[in-house]
């Protein structure tokens, strides 16, 4: 099937760029590395400071970058299969505010400030609890409508609480912090955020990866995709419970960072030839390649400030969406 | 009738839908070989007895048996490889290729990861060749006209190729040699040996294909026998309030409606 060929090219192709990316993430920064001691001499790559550079600094930025990209670009292929929608990403369901709510609600009472790990923990949690309300409001046999009201509504009221804590910080040093935050940057986290991070969007991938028959048959329909032998109750804790794994961690080690999760399966689709299933993996590698090059980008970018990752991905993000919509519009009136 | 023969049962079943009753009561059976026709007005409860047939929806009291044993003690993976479902005016979501959708009915006999076998590829060829779709194999599915995409559809529940096939109005939107194809496609099928239920509005149709009738209406089933004892002047007045000429002819039975009576 030239189908299955067209999916395993891209799967390279996009492997390959991801392989790149990653390699020149390392390579660049403030400090210039000595490329060829590197590669040559790689036990005395020369001084303390190079490879304090190299390991501490720029590797788990650019693993970050890896991890975070990966998960919302899946998540978001994940539920534009389940939810039938290409608009539709992490955002809709509520699970970005939430997770954006419990880390700002860890800055505000200074416990990340005592407390490193309070931060993306706050973030996870906030994930984890909006899925759980979503659940409640829209019930087990909830219809994909029902949850996407749910989502919304959630939404809009992690949205509401973070905009209290701002209205109630104590100065604006700690509403700059917030906002800061706020914005989503990869720039100086550690390995410690890695290993945080690591293991939920790794459980939480696995997790939306073993979707992709389901959305597949989904494509025809509830009843159809019953017959067809998935279980809709399964899916949708699959789908909900993946994509709070996967964003909760992500958005607690990296702020918010949108429109990667919405972009990368609307570019990839035709790709996949529109499966829902195949698009899965294809946008785990491309959300991934799409924030390395972002994340080289706010590194080469002259600015005062290093602009924030967050900022980058939704100035591209935004008109480059628009210019999809039109062109679409275009093709298929 | 011995209950290991037939395929699918209902045993007195009743459901409710937003508190008023859809079905009451209904008993129903189909076995190897046949060819049942679901008849009755809008609302009559064809497509629920349909769902309750497939397992798909809750009853609130009664059985349906599937293979002598109840439906919802089976996993549904083992369901799905034993009744093919088509629901009414189904479309696809995406723009698919449309070899793509029928290959979705190679679903349930495939392993997780595992790729497509070429037995897969030959039941979807057949199914394409079927319901005469194999010319529109890679165009986008959601580019179809109406009548195109409702034989895509059954294409892909042929491609189940399973001991029963459930259909809900296969023949509504196609053209008359369309029609006619659909309905010769259903009867090889059961020739072949498996049971198919089809819901139809297009009564000498359904009197010339199918093997027996099941007539619904106010939620019950009003008569459940041969065409010839099914399509009854009374039965046509009572059930849909018409008036139709009827006449039996070399080519099987014609039923015409006339007036609103």
């Amino acid at each position: 099937m030239t189908d299955a060929k067209t999916v395993r090219w891209t799967y390279l192709g996009l492997g390959g760029l991801v392989l790149l990316l990653f390699v020149v993430s390392l390579l660049t920064g403030r400090v210039a590395l000595p490329l060829g001691h590197l590669v040559l001499e790689p036990a005395n790559a020369g001084t303390e400071m190079v490879s304090t550079i190299l390991w501490e600094i720029r590797l788990p930025r650019a693993l970050l970058a890896i991890l975070v990209g990966a998960a919302l670009g899946l998540s978001g292929a994940a539920l534009q299969g389940f939810l039938r929608n290409p608009l539709a990403d992490a955002g809709i369901i509520g699970v970005s505010a939430s997770a954006s709510f419990g880390a700002v609600l860890a800055l505000y009472s200074g416990l990340a400030a005592s407390v490193a790990l309070a931060l993306p923990l706050g973030g996870l949690l906030g994930a984890g609890l909006s899925v759980a309300l979503i659940y409640v409001l829209a019930g087990r046999d909830a219809s994909i409508l029902t949850l996407i009201l749910a989502g919304v509504a959630v939404n809009s009221f992690a949205g509401a609480l973070t905009a209290l804590v701002l209205n109630l910080a104590p100065n604006p040093y700690a509403i700059l912090e917030i906002v800061f935050w706020l914005l989503g940057s990869l720039a100086d986290r550690s390995f410690v955020h890695v290993w945080l991070a690591a293991p939920f969007i790794l459980l939480g991938s696995a997790w939306l990866l073993t979707t992709g028959r389901a959305l597949d048959a989904l494509s025809l329909g509830e009843d159809a995709a019953q017959s067809l032998g998935f279980s809709l109750a399964r899916l949708r804790l699959a789908v909900i419970g993946g994509t709070a794994l996967c964003v909760g961690a992500a958005v607690a080690v990296s702020g918010a960072i949108g429109f990667v999760g919405l972009v990368i399966p609307h570019l990839l689709r035709p790709l996949a030839g529109h499966r829902p299933g195949a698009l899965l993996g294809l946008s785990a590698f491309g959300g991934a390649a799409l924030l390395l090059a972002a994340d080289i980008g706010v590194r080469l970018i002259p600015s005062q400030a290093e602009l924030k990752l967050g900022v980058v991905t939704a100035l591209i993000g935004g008109p480059f969406f628009l210019w999809l919509l039109l062109r679409s519009r275009r093709v298929a009136p | 009738m011995s209950k290991s023969a037939s395929l699918v049962s209902a045993h007195d079943i009743s459901v409710e839908l937003g508190g008023r009753p859809v079905l009451d009561a209904v008993d129903f059976s189909i076995a190897s070989g046949e060819l049942v026709g679901l008849l009755g007005p809008n609302g009559a409860g064809k497509t629920t007895l349909l769902r309750a047939l497939a397992g798909l929806q809750k009853l609130k009291q009664g059985q349906v048996n599937l293979l002598g044993e109840d439906i919802q003690r089976y996993a549904v993976e083992d369901r799905a490889r034993r009744l093919a479902y088509l629901p009414q005016a189904g479309q696809c979501h995406w723009p698919m290729p449309v070899a793509q959708v029928v290959a979705l009915g190679r679903l349930p006999h495939r392993a997780p990861w595992a790729q497509m076998p070429s037995s897969d590829a030959e039941a979807i060829q057949r199914a394409m060749a079927a319901t005469d779709v194999a010319y529109l194999a890679n165009r986008p599915a959601t580019e179809l006209s109406g009548g195109e995409r409702s034989r895509v559809l059954l294409a892909r529940a042929l491609a189940v190729e399973s001991q029963l096939l459930l259909a809900d109005e296969p023949t509504a939107g196609l053209d008359p040699a369309h029609q006619l194809s659909v309905m010769e496609v259903l009867r090889s099928r059961v020739q072949s040996g498996i049971g198919v239920v089809v819901v139809m509005h297009d009564l000498s149709l359904a009197a010339r294909f199918c093997s027996r009738l099941v007539l619904l209406h106010g939620a019950r089933v009003v008569a459940d026998d041969v065409p010839s004892k099914v399509l009854t002047a009374p039965h046509l007045q009572a059930v849909y309030g018409i008036e139709a000429h009827l006449s039996e002819t070399e080519q099987g039975m014609l039923v015409v409606p006339l007036q609103r009576v």
